[in-house]
């Protein structure tokens, strides 16, 4: 995944975030964790959520 | 007459026996209630010999015992630091929630809008692409360590 490393304040950027469908069929759920030095929010969660065709 | 001199000497000695039996049980009463609260009882003696003296004269007597009245004194320094303490633990409390409100003032903050996205329905065997934006909304450099699937 191709993110920044710093952001100035105010500063904003974008993460590419990547996902497999795979072959099984039915709605799947992943997540991705952003772990920063905010001290409020250390550990950002994402989630994605995605069905597969049968 | 002899017969009622003779009842007046044995009243007279019974009167006189009781006498000397009220004077022995005060005597030894008030020595005991001296001793029980010799400091209230002795005080007053002192007080009637020096009018004017008699309270020092207690705070004297007393000061051994009176390490309560010191510690009256220390008492009330006591109480005094409570507030301190109290005061200071509020400024400290003050300035903990300044210092974190400071803190989070000039902290980071990670700003992403979007907590759960959804690609609806998928074919099989797709690399699905999606940008996340975020900002920071805070007053110092946000250093974003990692990205970690899960």
């Amino acid at each position: 995944m191709d993110f920044p490393k710093v952001l100035r304040p105010g500063q904003a950027g974008t993460i590419k975030v990547k996902v497999e469908t795979g072959t099984a069929p039915g709605v799947h759920v992943k997540s991705v964790t952003i772990k920063t030095n905010d001290p409020n929010d250390p550990s950002h969660l994402v989630r994605f959520a995605f069905d597969v065709k049968g | 007459m002899l017969n009622y001199d003779a009842m007046k000497c044995s009243k007279m000695k019974r009167y006189a026996t009781l006498l000397v039996l009220a004077v022995l049980a005060s005597a030894c009463s008030g020595p005991a209630e001296n001793q029980g609260s010799s400091n209230t009882n002795a005080p007053p003696a002192q007080a009637n010999s020096n009018s004017s003296s008699p309270q020092p004269q207690i705070a004297q007597g007393n000061p051994p015992a009176v390490a309560p009245g010191p510690a009256p004194p220390t008492v009330q320094q006591i109480p005094p630091p409570p507030p301190k303490s109290a005061a200071a633990g509020n400024a400290n409390a003050a300035n903990a929630t300044n210092g974190p409100a400071a803190g989070n003032a000039r902290a980071p903050k990670l700003v992403a809008p979007e907590k759960q996205i959804d690609f609806g329905k998928q074919p099989q065997n797709k690399n699905l692409v999606r940008p996340i934006v975020i900002k920071n909304g805070g007053r110092a450099d946000l250093n974003i360590e990692s990205v970690v699937p899960s």
